[in-house]
């Protein structure tokens, strides 16, 4: 266990003296706390992928750039002619992504890492998904624009998904660990992180359950992987001059996040805040996610 | 002079076994808890008698650490042979008794850490804190538990109370995993040591974790819904016979590989 995984059960006890001691989290408290918590760790962990892409690498920064708006431009046609198939997309490649940064500091030498990656961040996913579907089913069918996403909840496509991504994630722990690729004290660890997850999703409402594992053990651990990897490239880096390099993103994106909640009260725009949100994210997880594969190929060709 | 000991222990039981035999009820086939008690002051008596005599198998400096592990089971079986008797006569839970055996054998448990770590260079001050925060854990849950005032402020004090006994238990748990004792595991340059504590650190984590959700779990608990306050006993004696019983083999199995390594060199 780690210090994040600590600070993690630290903050499940309390939130659950929270629950004992006053039944309910409202809505707003919940969505207050997980904005605060987003906009410390959640948005700053993805805001010097230029840096981190750009360090060692031959591409010019305009060249990036280009890219990088590029594909977030391309996502967005793609979520106007498709809103389902942008949707599961995007819950895919969050999952990759999810379980990439999980994993990918073990080095994993097998050819079916990037698969493992995958299944690791579905089987995060549908857990998410699988505990609190009648809540994320009453949220999505609340507006218009999203109420078909909740397909997802039936067919029983999300059983079936969470049983066999728990399924493999499991058996390919096991292959790892059998095969020497992982130690023992990482395959118990990553048992236990499963477990605990687990538990979490299971019995705390939706969006404290996401709030907790993106900030805790996603952002702040990237953040984290993002410093140590910044201070061997930069002399001198210390938290202040980090802080410093994540600043522009990091407000840019709030800047047009709140451009765009005041435009929306001014004037009647065709979109609910919901499915705004989605889109939003995700045509930032896309750069995001590929900017992430090639930061952790350095560090793992290190 | 040990066989002495554990021979006198075996007639006192047996005398004890005695006196009781003639009062002690039948256990119901159904009565899981009371069944669990009696299985744990199996297990434990076993572990015991086991640890005590293996004690002539290892060297000197680890003989503390296999009496600590003999008292741990050994007290948790005498409190079992009683909480089973008192089970079955009034069909309660036994609170009270679970916490006299809990505040002995718990703050021994932490003693196993300081004297694993006693050749890194732990030192008494770590002892104290470790016994304090187990003191402090098991007090504390103690008062939440029995001292529930009821009705309108019995949540209000169940949760401050668990609180504080959680203060205790994250404090222990930060101490094994990350704090003082994880670095001079570390710094012991002992893979067994290393790994032995890490393991103990894992009792700690996921074993002990059973008791902060039992106490949720009490009437009117946030996760009374989720599991049946009634059958709390009988996770508490399966836990507690693992945890215990785990703790001593763990601290077995590094006093014989170093024992061994000792012998070998």
């Amino acid at each position: 266990m780690n210090k994040l995984l600590f600070i993690y059960i630290v903050i499940c006890y309390l939130i659950a003296s929270v629950f004992t001691l006053e039944n309910t989290i409202t809505i707003q408290n919940q969505l207050l706390g997980s904005s605060i918590l987003v906009i410390i760790f959640g948005i700053p962990h993805g805001a010097i992928d230029n840096i981190l892409f750009l360090t060692e690498s031959n591409l010019s920064k305009k060249v990036f750039y280009l890219l990088y708006f590029l594909s977030m431009l391309l996502y967005c046609f793609l979520w106007f002619i498709s809103p389902l198939y942008s949707f599961i997309f995007f819950l895919f490649m969050s999952a990759y992504h999810f379980g990439e940064s999980q994993l990918s500091n073990y080095n994993i030498e097998i050819n079916f890492s990037k698969f493992i990656f995958l299944i690791w961040g579905v089987a995060l996913i549908s857990t998410l998904f699988l505990y609190n579907a009648e809540e994320l089913s009453n949220l999505f069918n609340s507006y218009d624009d999203t109420s078909n996403f909740s397909i997802i909840f039936k067919y029983n496509v999300l059983d079936f998904l969470f049983y066999s991504s728990n399924f493999v994630i499991v058996l390919s722990l096991l292959y790892l660990k059998i095969n020497k690729l992982i130690t023992n004290e990482i395959f118990s660890t990553e048992l236990f992180q499963i477990i605990l997850l687990h538990i979490t999703f299971f019995i705390f409402p939706v969006i404290i359950s996401f709030t907790l594992y993106f900030v805790f053990l996603h952002s702040i651990k990237v953040l984290l992987q993002e410093y140590s990897y910044l201070e061997q490239k930069i002399s001198g880096l210390n938290l202040m001059k980090f802080i410093k390099l994540l600043a522009p993103f990091t407000l840019l994106s709030l800047f047009f996040f709140i451009i765009f909640i005041l435009i929306s009260n001014i004037y009647n725009i065709d979109i609910s805040l919901l499915l705004f949100l989605i889109i939003s994210i995700s045509v930032i997880t896309l750069p995001h996610s590929i900017s992430m594969t090639s930061f952790y190929d350095k560090i793992n060709f290190k | 002079m040990q066989l002495i000991f554990f021979l006198y222990f075996c007639a006192l039981l047996i005398k004890k076994k005695n006196m009781l035999l003639s009062i002690m009820e039948p256990i119901a086939p159904d009565n899981y808890v009371a069944f669990t008690f009696f299985l744990g002051y199996i297990a434990m008596f076993a572990a015991s008698i086991f640890f005590f005599v293996e004690r002539g198998s290892v060297d000197k400096k680890w003989k503390m650490s296999l009496l600590v592990s003999a008292l741990i089971t050994g007290i948790a079986a005498v409190h079992y042979y009683y909480m089973r008797d008192y089970n079955l006569a009034t069909g309660d839970s036994p609170t009270f008794f679970r916490y006299v055996d809990w505040i002995l054998t718990v703050p021994l448990m932490c003693v196993e850490f300081y004297l694993l770590t006693k050749l890194a260079g732990a030192t008494k001050k770590l002892l104290w804190k470790l016994i304090f925060a187990s003191t402090w854990m098991l007090v504390c849950g103690y008062i939440g538990e029995a001292f529930n005032p009821g009705g309108d402020a019995a949540t209000s004090h169940s949760v401050t109370w668990g609180i504080l006994s959680t203060v205790g238990y994250l404090y222990i748990l930060y101490t094994v995993w990350i704090g003082e004792v994880a670095l001079l595991a570390e710094k012991s340059n002992s893979e067994t040591i290393k790994k032995g504590v890490r393991s103990l650190a894992w009792f700690v984590l996921v074993g002990w974790a059973i008791y902060p959700i039992g106490y949720m779990c009490m009437d009117g608990g946030w996760l009374s819904s989720i599991m049946d306050p009634a059958s709390i006993d009988v996770w508490y004696n399966i836990a507690d016979a693992i945890n215990k019983i785990g703790f001593g083999l763990v601290v077995y199995t590094i006093a014989i590989s170093e024992s061994n390594k000792q012998l070998a060199n």
